[in-house]
């Protein structure tokens, strides 16, 4: 299936792109999306978007992953076909 | 406080609305913000804070306004290259509104200083641009129990978060303090007005209670794809500055 991959912020620093089009297998986990960005672009795009072990600053669909109302199964949730997953980096930044 | 005929005039606009109306128009004009740092972000909220009718404004920035700035920075124009821009901006300041009570300190500053001039205030507005500036901000802030409102600007993205000392996560629970600082970030200059706008917005729902605010949370726009998340940020229990408070 396919999905589309954007990079927020200073993770655009080490992805040197806006965004990645993937094509997954069906049934794919965030979880899993997250080792495969991790195997494209190294530890830190991820790790910078898992700050504490509670709390993850991606979305799915434009909506906050850590809202359980909509992800009750949070880095476990299955991404669907034509899903835009966001990964936002750390806080940062001169103003 | 009572607001003159003038005043009444001047803030119509915003005073019709009900969920504002006399009552948030005098809880403005009797605050005091001090705003730390006018560049692409603080010169924005200095601008509307102004425009609201925030009674007194403290303008701190050790800068002078140079070419570089002016596609951003929109409260300065070509005849104030050179000119020290806190100066520079509080008479702008003083242009919209010459009943607004403006301090000006165009210095650097340390944590000593920082302290002082945040003493006696409602709230502060952390526009800096340098981490250990901004990170003294955050540590006088929660020395003293004042609520502070960061603003981050750089590239096609910025965001904002309200601290609550005792409340809510403090920036150095969270901010990533490996992030290179460049003396020149490339920005567009929405970004930085965009997010200059949203710290004015916020700080005028803070000191007037009206509407909903969310504290410990990242506002983060994206303005490349055009996306808007608000995103948890926890307190880190082992904080060396409040995990205590």
């Amino acid at each position: 299936m396919h999905i589309t991959v954007r990079y927020y912020g200073r993770l655009t620093h080490v992805t040197m792109k806006h965004r990645d089009e993937m094509i997954v297998d069906e049934g794919l986990t965030l979880r899993q999306l997250n080792d495969i960005v991790t195997s494209r672009y190294g530890k830190d795009p991820v790790n910078w978007c898992l700050p504490r072990p509670n709390v993850a600053w991606i979305s799915i669909n434009r909506e906050d992953i850590n809202d359980k109302n909509i992800f009750p199964d949070w880095l476990d949730t299955e991404l669907k076909e034509g899903d835009v997953v966001g990964y936002i980096g750390p806080v940062s930044g001169p103003a | 406080m009572n607001l003159s005929r003038q005043e009444m005039e001047r803030w119509q606009r915003q005073i019709a609305l009900p969920e504002f109306g006399i009552k948030g128009q005098k809880r403005l004009k009797s605050s005091t913000v001090v705003i730390f740092g006018v560049g692409g972000v603080g010169s924005a909220t200095a601008l509307y804070l102004a425009g609201a009718g925030v009674g007194k404004l403290s303008i701190v920035d050790r800068d002078v306004v140079s070419l570089s700035n002016l596609h951003r920075q929109l409260i300065y124009q070509n005849q104030d290259i050179g000119q020290a821009k806190a100066r520079v901006a509080g008479a702008r300041l003083l242009a919209i509104d010459p009943s607004i009570n403006i301090d000006i300190v165009d210095k650097s500053v340390d944590l000593s200083d920082i302290r002082r001039i945040v003493q006696g205030s409602n709230l502060v507005i952390d526009a800096f641009d340098k981490i250990d500036s901004r990170l003294a901000v955050n540590q006088a802030c929660v020395e003293e129990r004042l609520a502070v409102i960061h603003g981050f600007a750089q590239e096609f993205s910025g965001e904002a978060c309200l601290v609550e000392p005792g409340k809510t996560a403090c920036l150095e629970c969270f901010l990533d303090r490996s992030t290179y600082e460049p003396e020149a970030t490339p920005i567009l200059n929405i970004s930085a007005g965009i997010i200059g706008i949203h710290l004015a917005n916020m700080a005028i729902k803070y000191l007037t209670g009206y509407g909903e605010l969310l504290a410990g949370y990242r506002y983060f726009w994206d303005f490349y794809f055009d996306q808007f998340l608000t995103l948890p940020l926890l307190r880190n229990p082992d904080c060396v500055i409040c995990k205590h408070v």
